[in-house]
């Protein structure tokens, strides 16, 4: 049960030493107005072919095609994505990545005809990995932001609201913001969550630990979590008083443990999910607009949020 | 095939700023790194002076309780031994970390099972470094001790222990300068020290996504901690070197101290070749 995975972490570990000395390779080259790089480029993609077999074979038609300089890896999608996120990222018993942002990824990797790899990465940091070359995209449940979009481009495709997981029976009686002033709240590292918390981001003037503070109670104290599970686990050995996070993923929380937890009403504004694209591939970009559009057009977008339960997380009416 | 970085836009101001003008945020990452370092290594010494003399002990039993200790806890990772202690026992309900007080000061649960982990950690690696120093001492300073009618443990603390300090104390500044930069893995359990600090201002707030001056910048601050403590540890040396062959002038200087240079003033030492 555990060998497919570990094979899965050694097969990715060398498809990233291969990109890594590509890297290498290309640096020596003179840059893209030189042109060489471009020449050599389909020689160096050879050698990264996959397998024929590991083409997607009966999938969707390919909608776009997306120029290998515009990739990290030719013929593949990587895709970064903080998991776990349930439901929209986690991993399945036999440890392969599941959930409606991977099935949106790999679905838009099959109608680009490239092969999606699901690079799991660390929330704080997923931006710095998509423009340092460490993935093509990023699904990963970010919401849209100001700050975010100054670093990429990001591609609309889900909404949800945020909400407050407590422990069954609500033992520290968080029902309105006031309630939370105080409290301990556990939330994950480089979100919109924490930014709200705390007052950064689009919340700048509307923080809620502001706000009691503002109203003379006790700021919330907030703990950040590099890993949402670990923020989570915060809350179930009792050191905080709520877990802060997305609806859907909090929802699902409670639908898997509802002998544990339970959600405490207090639900935030729905904010708009987007895929995120380095800035300087429009081409990549647009493609994946498009693989999207058509994903929309024929139902296999509501398809996969109707799987997961998320059909009311849909933007596209 | 080419390697694709997006344009990154450095802002060296962040750099300077987080080194040369830090904000109370860091400025109180660096007091916890440091507090929780110098408590941990602390408690870590005394458990370990305590595993050295049960491994050493004439009672079995003794020597199994230390030998089982310096085991399990050099034999596991720290991170695993930080989550368990912390999320393994919170969730089970065993021990959940509720904030303790300290003559009015409140100490964060994490921040205790942070320094626990650390400590209890730290104890079996210093055991082994305990146990050397104390072998290192002739027998026959216990003996003659113990002939004037010094009791074992008066003996142990006033005869051996104080001339082991000196084999001791080289490694043990090698292992509290790990101890500085290993509070870094508290991250797992939310505690605010310095890499935590700066990874919060790369997630969020006005210097969000500037991993590249952050992180040097916190890499400046333990480099700056680490190097302090070369400093002090290098006069606590030559204090325990008084009157020694080896000791003074032929001890590694600072420069040696930092960048393990070799090179002595004493010229025997330095024509003699290998």
């Amino acid at each position: 049960m555990r060998l497919p995975r570990s094979l899965g972490a050694i097969s990715l570990a060398v498809l990233l030493v291969t990109a890594a000395c590509d890297s290498s390779i290309s640096t020596l080259i003179p840059g893209p107005s030189g042109s060489p790089s471009a020449s050599v480029a389909p020689s160096q993609s050879a050698s990264a072919q996959p397998s024929p077999t590991a083409q997607p074979s009966a999938g969707p038609s390919v909608v776009s095609s997306v120029p290998s300089d515009q990739l990290t890896f030719a013929s593949k999608l990587l895709i970064c994505s903080d998991i776990p996120y349930p439901p929209q990222e986690f991993f399945d018993d036999q440890g392969n990545p599941i959930g409606s942002d991977i099935e949106i990824g790999q679905e838009i990797a099959a109608r680009l005809g490239l092969e999606p790899v699901v690079v799991n990465s660390i929330f704080d940091t997923i931006i710095a990995a998509v423009n340092g070359g460490k993935c093509d995209i990023i699904i990963s449940a970010q919401n849209i932001t100001a700050d975010r979009k100054k670093q990429v481009d990001m591609i609309p495709y889900f909404q949800a609201g945020q909400s407050f997981l407590v422990i069954k029976g609500n033992p520290d009686g968080i029902k309105t913001q006031e309630s939370l002033c105080g409290r301990t709240v556990a939330a994950e590292t480089g979100t919109t969550e924490v930014d709200y918390l705390q007052g950064t981001g689009d919340y700048k003037t509307r923080g809620l630990s502001a706000a009691c503070t503002k109203a003379g109670k006790k700021p919330i104290d907030i703990m950040t979590f590099a890993k949402d599970s670990d923020a989570l686990l915060a809350l179930q050995g009792g050191q905080a008083s709520a877990y802060f996070a997305d609806s859907p993923v909090a929802g699902y929380y409670v639908i898997q443990h509802p002998e544990a937890f339970e959600l405490s009403g207090l639900t935030l504004a729905v904010t708009k999910e987007g895929i995120s694209i380095p800035k300087d591939r429009t081409a990549l970009r647009d493609s994946v607009k498009r693989a999207l559009n058509s994903m929309v057009a024929d139902g296999t977008y509501l398809g996969i949020l109707t799987k997961y339960g998320l059909q009311s997380g849909s933007i596209f009416k | 095939m080419s390697w694709l970085v997006a344009v990154y836009q450095y802002d060296w101001g962040i750099f300077f700023r987080s080194v040369f003008q830090p904000d109370g945020l860091i400025l109180s990452g660096v007091w916890l790194t440091l507090s929780i370092s110098v408590v941990s290594q602390l408690i870590g010494v005394l458990l370990g002076t305590f595993a050295a003399l049960g491994r050493m002990a004439r009672l079995a039993p003794l020597r199994w309780v230390a030998g089982l200790y310096v085991w399990f806890f050099r034999g596991t990772p720290l991170l695993v031994q930080i989550a368990f202690v912390y999320f393994g026992l919170g969730v089970t309900g065993i021990y959940r970390w509720p904030t303790f007080d300290l003559l009015g000061v409140p100490i964060p649960g994490n921040v205790q099972a942070g320094i626990f982990a650390l400590a209890v950690n730290e104890g079996a690696y210093m055991s082994e470094i305990v146990r050397a120093g104390i072998m290192s001492i002739d027998r026959g300073q216990m003996e003659a001790a113990r002939s004037l009618g010094m009791p074992y443990s008066l003996a142990m603390r006033r005869i051996v222990l104080p001339q082991a300090a000196r084999v001791i104390v080289p490694p043990l500044g090698n292992e509290f300068n790990n101890m500085l930069k290993t509070t870094s893995l508290l991250v797992m359990i939310s505690v605010p020290e310095l890499y935590v600090t700066f990874s919060n201002k790369n997630a969020s707030g006005s210097t969000v996504f500037h991993p590249f001056e952050l992180f040097l910048a916190a890499a400046v601050w333990y480099l700056l901690l680490t190097t302090i403590w070369s400093l002090i540890q290098a006069r606590i040396e030559r204090r325990l070197g008084r009157g020694l062959a080896g000791s003074g002038d032929e001890r590694p200087g600072l420069r040696g101290r930092l960048f393990g240079s070799r090179l002595s003033r004493d010229p025997s030492l330095v024509s003699g070749g290998r």
